[in-house]
């Protein structure tokens, strides 16, 4: 009787471990593959060991938590961005070869999937040696927060006043002190559009936003078949980069800057009015789909010749190399608008260094690194940026959108673009984004320019701003 | 009469051929289109059947997959094991005892059962950091833990209750407590029992997405669904590694529901039909 | 059996620290949406109900309200409509019934985010699935813009949906058909009823339990709906397709509103305790007897 009973009692027992097996067809090789990459990291650690052994025999030994190691956070994760990064960790590891690098890549564009982490780590008090950011008022939150250390040290030190041009720094400012060390930027007001299509209606890329309606009037009138101009509105945050090539048409840069920091009222401001007239007029041309699909969704079609223009960053440059088609010859790209004033609407990713780090040593050198020329031009061709450093030529660059980049980057007037955290509080932006994509399903202007109001008074958007007019 | 008696049965057996199509379409795209190549996936005909078998698909999904997948399993199952495992101490004790709060502790469990995530979502967040466990797995752990064994207690309670009254007397004349009664007579008699809440717990928590996607992210404890919701965002239009991925998601619980799906249902009913 | 004051704390001491954690965080919840936490370190500075005056100023909060209710009808009655429907058709299949029911009970092992990603290629309206199936049979005229279309997106969601847990709610009737007894059916041939007539006289009167469950289980669901949101439309186009779970997790977890959303999370709850109280009580009750 009893033997029955650790019987069936065994029985069970098997029948959980059963359980665990049927879930294995997946986990089974994933096990395997995690004892691999453990005896790899023996093997890292013992030869850190070694490297560490000539010290030690000096000076007392550590203690264990102090062991030499960088933990970083980004979001550096898509193809091309992974092997960027690995640029990065080679010079730093050349030139700091007994730091062990902890490397924290997360998935999600623009970091948004970051902010969420970081939250939860820095409030608890557990930081990452260094984390990727943007600059600017995402950088704000954090810096809001306390719990970032200046980086005025290294700043000074790497001479970065004369090596990145002024507004950089602004960007990145706060009470005086510099909280963040800038690497790489991206254009966010490029123009693509199809060459063939271009060609074939003998028409010429449009400088200005009565220019871009009419072309895509000709285009819609000539090929009814293909969307005049693409958007993604799936990743609300395209629409901005639509409206906000607009506003710079309308209005110009001064206030395009005043408009992002709360100077203008939206209502009683004619330049937002017509900004939003000029955008409406834009509907009947987008891609009629734009709701369903991502800003990654869009170069391929536009290279095919079903999307004839795209508003975008540099970045969508990456997506159409990477889907083999040739600048120049499939897909070429404009600097937009080019009137009243051709500007170069930044955006900027850094890299901070938090307070209570375990590692602020190493984290001072990763900053360092980062700040050198020959390491941000490296990095930023696979990247598909530019780099922060002024000191890095145009020629760097293999293609021509880049070089067009770098020039402009030395030469035109720099405005923070509002898109990903630069200008605008964060928490306005993602309400703003919401309004402007509903806005091309709508079409209401009045109700924009009020809803607009509404959020710029709730979350006091001039008054958050006000970092970007401080002396 | 057979005949006569079988065509009466056509009609309906033809709308249930056609509803089980429709259920059908969606699984079959996802198999037959995650062994396509990127070229026929571009030609759209996608209620074709491939033209050959690209596993390739697979390896490619699995490569961004397995750390998510891994993860999945290291949380899924413990977490699971000490649901169970609590769920049904309670369980037994409130469904097979007399004890008189029993009704007001089932009533509360009941309602944990069915509370929605969102309401104790940040809460849980912040409970986490406050551990220094935000971004871990045991973390995950704990949350699921919280989240999943009011449920195993009801489940395991409901099942518990339907076995004879006589197994206690028995074990009352033994000289036996309810300690021993637990391990040395439910747990072997109520094997099925467990086994079926298991397997609901475990689904529940290897398909869950929004915890999973709050508390964690990076690949050191970030389970397949987030990873799977961010391959749709990266690889956009790379549809055949996309569906290849969710059927390397899916199959530990389409498994599951294959070859246990007897207790699967079981546990899913437990709950809510009493026999 | 008899049991000392330790075997109660032994034994029910894991699950009342549970549901006393559980209960806290609620507390916590309520709390917090009291208070003007914005940002992410804790702020506790009591503001009454500002934070709710502020919730139901906003034209986004009723559109995920609104939504809810929506998820609400279209969702439940088509599922216990669709699954109790299948649960009869399949009783009188007879030995088919053992190759039917499976098939229309996987989708429930699936996660929703695989059904999303499933789904959302579905419904693409370029190189969907749906789309192009319509286009290949020559009918291209019925091709919608689906999730493309702020009108129509909700409703995709939806039917992605009761795709998933029309399964559900046929296990569930098959049970309650079974457990009716033989000799009602037999009696209602002899007398000569159709298949129609035994469904609305004898079946569905029979099944109202089941239906019970069904809806209230279905009811929770669609408070909770979450994830099919977000990996289907991200609450777009625009935010035409964003539930009250969905905006919570935005206004918290992205733009940092933490007491706004904690005032989200009590919405959300309120309307669960409407449905999970009674619920809870109702099925309590039955185990009792």
């Amino acid at each position: 009787m009893k033997h029955k009973r650790i019987y069936t009692s065994l029985c069970v027992i098997v029948s959980i471990a059963l359980l665990a097996v049927a879930c294995a067809p997946a986990a089974t090789p994933s096990v395997q593959t995690v004892e691999v990459m453990k005896t790899v990291e023996v093997m890292k650690t013992v030869e850190v060991e070694k490297t560490v052994e000539v010290p030690v025999t000096l000076t007392p030994p550590p203690p264990p938590e102090e062991a030499k190691e960088l933990t970083v956070y980004h979001w550096w994760t898509a193809g091309g961005e992974k092997q960027a990064m690995d640029v990065i960790f080679k010079h730093f590891n050349a030139a700091n070869p007994d730091i062990k690098i902890v490397d924290n890549p997360i998935a999600g564009g623009g970091g948004i999937t970051l902010k969420t982490v970081m939250q939860g780590m820095l409030a608890a008090g557990i930081p990452p040696d260094t984390f990727q950011t943007l600059s600017g008022s995402e950088l704000k939150m954090y810096v809001d927060g306390g719990y970032l250390d200046p980086v005025d040290d290294i700043w000074k030190d790497k001479n970065l006043d004369t090596d990145y041009p002024e507004v950089v720094g602004r960007m990145v400012t706060f009470d005086g002190k510099k909280m963040a060390i800038p690497v790489s930027i991206h254009r966010a007001n490029w123009l693509f559009y199809n060459v063939a299509l271009f060609n074939e209606l003998n028409i010429q890329p449009p400088t200005t936003i009565d220019e871009l309606i009419e072309v895509a009037k000709t285009i819609k009138e000539k090929k009814p078949d293909v969307a005049p101009i693409g958007l993604g509105t799936r990743d609300k945050w395209t629409a901005v980069f639509l409206f906000d090539v607009v506003l710079l048409s309308v209005g110009g840069a001064d206030k395009y800057e005043q408009f992002y920091t709360g100077q203008l009222d939206p209502v009683t401001d004619p330049t937002v009015k017509s900004a939003f007239e000029k955008f409406k007029e834009l509907i009947p041309y987008l891609y009629p789909y734009h709701g369903a699909k991502s800003w990654s969704d869009i170069p391929g079609p536009l290279a095919q010749g079903q999307i004839a223009m795209y508003v975008l960053g540099d970045f969508a440059a990456g997506q159409l190399v990477a889907g083999g088609y040739k600048e120049g010859v499939d897909w070429e790209a404009v600097a937009f608008p080019q009137q009243p004033e051709e500007v170069f609407l930044m955006i900027v990713d850094c890299f901070t260094r938090p307070k209570g780090i375990k590692h602020p040593e190493a984290a001072t050198a990763w900053l360092n690194n980062l700040t050198d020329p020959a390491t941000q031009a490296e990095f930023t061709i696979i990247k598909g940026s530019i780099a922060a450093s002024k000191l890095v030529p145009a020629s760097n660059y293999p293609d021509s959108l880049h070089q067009r980049d770098a020039e402009a980057w030395a030469q035109k007037r720099i405005v923070p673009a509002s898109a990903h955290g630069a200008l605008a509080p964060q928490n306005f932006l993602s309400d703003w984004q919401d309004i402007l994509t509903g806005f091309l399903f709508t079409g209401d202007i009045q109700r924009a320019l009020d809803s607009t109001a509404l959020i710029m008074k709730n979350y006091d958007v001039a008054g958050q701003s006000a970092w970007y007019w401080a002396k | 009469m057979k005949i006569k008696k079988a065509l009466s049965k056509l009609p309906l057996i033809i709308l249930l051929t056609l509803a089980a199509a429709i259920w059908l379409l969606p699984l079959y795209t996802m198999i037959a289109n995650s062994l396509k190549t990127q070229q026929e996936i571009s030609q759209a005909q996608y209620y074709l059947p491939p033209r050959s078998l690209e596993w390739v698909n697979y390896v490619t999904a699995f490569g961004v997959l397995k750390q998510g997948l891994q993860n999945s399993v290291l949380v899924a199952v413990p977490a699971t094991l000490i649901a169970v495992f609590l769920g049904s101490w309670s369980g037994f004790f409130l469904a097979r005892m007399r004890f008189k709060y029993s009704q007001a502790i089932f009533f509360t469990a009941t309602i944990a059962t069915f509370l929605p995530y969102q309401v104790v979502l940040y809460p849980l967040t912040r409970l986490l950091m406050a551990l220094d466990l935000i971004n871990t797995k045991p973390g995950l752990i704990l949350a699921y833990l919280i989240l999943n064994t009011p449920m195993a207690m009801l489940v395991t309670a409901t099942f518990f209750q339907s076995f004879p009254v006589e197994l206690e007397e028995a074990a009352a004349l033994d000289g036996c407590g309810p300690i021993t009664f637990y391990w040395k007579i439910l747990l072997p008699v109520g094997r099925l029992a467990i086994i079926s809440t298991a397997i609901l717990i475990f689904t529940m928590i290897w398909n869950e997405f929004l915890v999973a996607m709050a508390m964690t992210q990076g690949p050191a404890a970030q389970m397949a669904t987030p990873v799977l919701a961010g391959l749709k965002g990266n690889y956009a239009q790379v549809w055949h590694i996309q569906m290849a991925g969710s059927m390397l998601t899916s199959l530990p619980s389409l498994l599951i529901f294959i070859f246990l799906g007897r207790f699967y249902i079981a546990g899913l009913t437990a709950g809510a039909t009493k026999g | 059996m008899r049991y000392n004051r330790l075997h109660v704390i032994l034994f029910l001491g894991p699950i009342l620290i549970i549901v006393a954690v559980l209960c806290g965080m609620i507390v916590w919840t309520v709390a917090v949406s009291m208070d003007n936490w914005v940002g992410m370190a804790p702020v506790w500075k009591f503001i009454g109900f500002e934070n709710y005056a502020t919730l139901f100023k906003m034209e986004r909060f009723w559109n995920a309200f609104k939504n809810n209710l929506i998820w609400m009808v279209a969702f439940i009655v088509p599922s216990a409509l669709l699954g109790l429907l299948l649960a009869y058709g399949l009783s009188l299949s007879g030995r088919a019934e053992a190759l039917f029911r499976p098939i229309f009970l996987y989708p429930l092992a699936l996660s929703f985010v695989v059904t999303g990603t499933l789904w959302a290629w579905m419904y693409d309206p370029e190189a969907g699935v749906i789309n192009n199936i319509l286009k290949g049979f020559g009918l291209g005229n019925f091709i919608q813009p689906w999730i493309a279309d702020p009108k129509q997106a909700t409703y995709c969601l939806i039917a992605a949906a009761i795709w998933q847990y029309t399964g559900f709610a046929m296990t569930l009737y098959i049970a309650a058909i079974r457990d009716i007894p033989i000799e009602i059916f037999e009696a209602a041939k002899v007398d000569g009823a159709s298949a129609l007539q035994i469904f609305r006289h004898i079946v569905v009167p029979n099944v109202t339990q089941a239906t019970m469950v069904t809806i209230g289980m279905l009811t929770i669901f669609s408070l909770k709906v979450f994830d099919l949101v977000w990996v289907i439309t991200f609450g777009g186009p625009g935010t035409s397709t964003e539930v009250l779970g969905f905006f919570m997790f935005v206004a918290t977890y992205r733009q940092a509103f933490v007491g706004l959303g904690a005032a989200i999370s009590v919405v959300i709850l309120i309307l669960a305790i409407l449905v999970v109280v009674p619920y809870s009580w109702w099925s309590m009750r039955r185990m009792q007897a």
